[in-house]
């Protein structure tokens, strides 16, 4: 009797499982494959002169919030002001650092200190101070205040901001000389455009001089290597994807240029979250869909950011709990997107994607491991029939991440050796076999200890970009 | 079940190594193409150099005309004629321009990218339209109708840069008719390029602004004063007219801050103080009153520098401070009693370089 029950479980949940991954893979077959001819057409575009060439766009402020940055700060806005844009200014917000981040900025670009008023429009933890200079004709701000999170430190730079764009950024990245201007096209092509999100990559082994790449390579450190095919995939599958729909729930914290009078009408940053940049992407969503605003929210993959994988698998677990937490949090906040039908795509589609694909998907694996070990223990399962399942899915996902990950190296016009290129081959099968257990795990822990760690700064070990 | 999984699987698996032998065909093939446009564009520049323009018979030109219908030979003419020096290209474009009425009814049958990159060409060279190109011309106005963005800016470029308001006065009437959307500011940036007489443009802008949808009026109405034309009573009537929309309005007030008006100082007081209702064109008034030095000016930047409005304070703040002679500031921001009007004074002040 209790044969027959665990035997119809497992029946079921076997069937549960083959429509679970073909599903998933079939979202990632479709959207490899969408990101792979968009990026094909872009290129094409390109070459044919179908863009924007334009002296003037329209002006940006850059925000960038650090804590604890002294290592690469410095680096990170020379790059900015090696950008090729006319008319931006730069706000380095400095979170109640405890080490010499301020002191950095300060003598690296002779700021002085101004009694400057502002709009408080976002509330904030208490700004210290304001300090102000000009390097090569661009303006600097740097804000001094009390440690109050990622969140608060980029409503503080809203606040200060004296342009009607914005672009949020991490302290540890990097822009290329044109980046800021792919960035904008969008918005002078289609008014209705109010932010955009670029592809983010992974600058370990990149050196860059003047916002240009010099060298490209993969990153020795074998877990970076790993981390930039994963980056590849991700990117540039689903994101190139859901932007077909105005579908994409998130623009990465590390690269996302902003309207930022939408923004304030949605209360910036919401300071109780981790996920600060999925959260104001769904907010904006669901407040522009609630008040029938004509938008768009556009994600450009020829706008490239260069930011830092962490080398040390202490550091990425570290920060993969953190972005699942995130993920929660605003999952839960908007679950008002769940199957309704108001939002269509972006509730049918992007809002499952995100529900069954990435915040389920640990727990759907976990339950998966244990059938298949209960299974074998009754003798019920079909192991050669596993074996080449298993494979099969192994190879479809390396295949898949080569894809984009030579598709990227198309686009992005870049030389790799062959080397690397036999490197990238065998370390798609690690990625696939062994990176996504181990971020399986790291996933399925995350709530341990989250309350405890909650607004905090993720801290991770830098190196000084090469720029 | 098993068995779907593993066909779909493995149909899958199929079409993603065949993505990938496709990604790398296409990088080997790009190699080869870009090696192949360079080789290509050595040969029509020497082509070109080894033949004067006078001698080019028409025979040259009906091959030269297949030739540019293939795309990739079209690249690599483009990269030659870019490569040539100025005097000797216009000769040659000149000498062949008919090849480009030939070619036209192809490139109107090509996709949008393509036409678009055919657009992208002509606009470079106004000398081209000088005679006998009605055909291309009327089709270039056509093109600022389409739905790319890039078609219409190219378009729109090379009516600029022949230089001829008709066109404009045209191709505006259509996009407005049409109701084709394209930003103000490319609209405006684009006017600024035009090569004609700007006297000229302008008077038929003017002329044709009451038909103009709110963003060609914004445009417009910018050009006029990055240009400084001379249309005061024009656009004071915009300004003053009920039923006017807003941001065409506020564009009025900007064209002020560049185009002395006297009559428009006491609009521009009227409107600082009613920043409750319509703190935008409060701000933008304190704004543009630093162009009208007058005591009542000060008088009612003082009031302004009080709003509860942060735009209107900060602006009028920048005002105020850039009216009031360095040595008098200081006495100026101690006159005032409140705090935050004071704070947002030093600061522009500060900027100034003023001792606060």
């Amino acid at each position: 009797m209790a044969l027959e029950i665990v035997k119809i479980c497992l029946k079921y949940v076997s069937y549960f499982f083959i429509l679970y991954m073909l599903f998933y893979s079939t979202f990632l077959f479709i959207s490899s494959i969408i990101g792979s001819i968009t990026l094909f057409k872009n290129r094409y575009k390109e070459v044919m002169h179908n863009n924007i060439e334009h002296d003037y766009y329209v002006p940006v402020s850059i925000l960038v919030p650090a804590y604890n940055e002294e290592k690469v700060i410095r680096s990170s806005v020379k790059s900015l002001l090696a950008l090729d844009y006319k008319l931006y200014e730069i706000i380095v917000i400095n979170d109640g650092s405890t080490d010499k981040t301020l002191q950095c900025l300060l003598e690296e670009y002779a700021l002085t200190k101004v009694d400057k008023p502002y709009n408080r429009q976002l509330k904030t933890k208490k700004i210290r101070g304001i300090y102000e200079g000009t390097h090569k004709g661009v303006k600097i701000t740097v804000i001094d205040k009390e440690n109050g999170g990622k969140s608060d430190s980029l409503n503080a730079g809203i606040n200060i901001s004296k342009f009607p764009y914005f672009l949020a950024m991490d302290a540890d990245s990097a822009l290329q000389k044109d980046s800021l201007e792919l960035l904008v096209r969008p918005i002078l092509e289609d008014e209705t455009v109010i932010a955009c999100g670029g592809f983010i990559r992974l600058s370990n082994a990149v050196e860059l001089r003047d916002g240009v790449v010099q060298k490209y390579e993969l990153p020795k450190n074998i877990l970076a290597s790993m981390q930039v095919l994963e980056y590849d995939r991700s990117f540039l599958a689903s994101r190139i994807m859901l932007d077909y729909y105005n579908g994409n729930l998130i623009i990465s914290g590390a690269f996302g240029l902003f309207q930022k009078e939408i923004v304030l009408a949605c209360n910036g940053y919401d300071q109780n979250t981790v996920g600060e940049d999925f959260e104001l992407v769904s907010k904006m969503h669901v407040f522009c869909q609630k008040n029938s605003i004509d938008y768009n929210i556009r994600y450009i993959p020829e706008a490239i950011c260069w930011t830092q994988a962490p080398e040390k698998l202490k550091d990425l677990i570290k920060q993969r709990k953190r972005w699942y937490i995130g993920l929660v949090q605003c999952m839960t906040k908007y679950r008002e997107l769940f199957c309704n039908y108001h939002y269509g795509f972006l509730s049918f589609i992007s809002y499952f994607y995100y529900l069954f694909f990435e915040l389920l998907s640990p727990f759907i694996e976990v339950i998966g491991n244990i059938a298949t070990i209960v299974a074998l223990c009754f003798g019920l399962l079909n192991v050669p029939f596993m074996i080449i399942f298993y494979i099969l899915y192994t190879l479809f996902g390396c295949v898949m991440t080569l894809t984009t990950f030579f598709a990227r190296i198309y686009l992005a016009n870049n030389k790799l050796s062959f080397k690397d290129i036999c490197r990238a081959v065998y370390l798609c099968i690690f990625e696939i076999a062994f990176l996504r257990f181990i971020l399986m795990v790291a996933r399925l822990t995350s709530f341990i200890g989250y309350k405890k760690k909650r607004m905090k700064w993720d801290k991770l070990d830098r190196t000084e970009l090469k720029v | 079940m098993n068995s779907i999984a593993e066909n779909t699987l493995y149909i899958y698996l199929i079409v993603f190594l065949s993505m990938l032998v496709f990604d790398v065909v296409s990088i080997l093939y790009r190699k080869v193409t870009d090696k192949n446009t360079e080789l290509l564009t050595k040969k029509i520049e020497e082509q070109i150099a080894n033949k004067k323009p006078e001698d080019i018979s028409s025979d040259d030109i009906k091959r030269l005309a297949k030739n540019l219908k293939k795309i990739g030979y079209f690249i690599a003419f483009t990269s030659a004629i870019d490569n040539m020096p100025e005097d000797r290209r216009k000769k040659y474009l000149t000498k062949i321009k008919s090849v480009f009425r030939e070619i036209l009814p192809h490139y109107q049958k090509e996709e949008i990218i393509r036409q678009t990159y055919f657009i992208h060409f002509l606009a470079q060279y106004p000398y081209l339209y000088e005679e006998n190109m009605d055909h291309v011309l009327s089709y270039i106005i056509q093109c600022t109708t389409k739905d790319s963005v890039y078609l219409r800016e190219n378009a729109l470029n090379t009516l600029y840069s022949i230089g001829k308001t008709s066109y404009i006065k045209e191709a505006f009437f259509q996009m407005n008719y049409l109701n084709i959307k394209h930003h103000h500011k490319l609209i405006t940036d684009g006017l600024m390029k035009y090569r004609g007489d700007t006297k000229e443009l302008a008077n038929m802008l003017i002329e044709e602004l009451k038909n103009y949808d709110e963003d060609y009026k914004v445009a417009c109405i910018n050009f006029f004063g990055y240009k400084k034309i001379d249309c005061k009573e024009f656009i004071y009537k915009i300004l003053t007219s009920p039923i006017e929309h807003k941001e065409v309005k506020i564009a009025c007030i900007r064209y002020f801050s560049n185009v002395h008006y006297e009559p428009v100082i006491e609009t521009l007081y009227e409107l600082l103080s009613d920043d409750k209702n319509n703190w935008e064109y409060s701000a933008i008034a304190a704004m543009t009153l630093k162009k009208y030095p007058e005591k009542k000016t000060l008088e009612v930047l003082k009031r302004a520098v009080r709003s509860h409005n942060w735009y209107v304070r900060a602006n009028a703040a920048a005002s105020l401070i850039e009216l009031t002679k360095e040595e008098k500031r200081k006495d100026l921001i101690q006159s005032i009693d409140d705090l935050y009007a004071k704070e947002a004074l030093s600061y522009q002040s500060h900027l100034l370089g003023g001792d606060v």
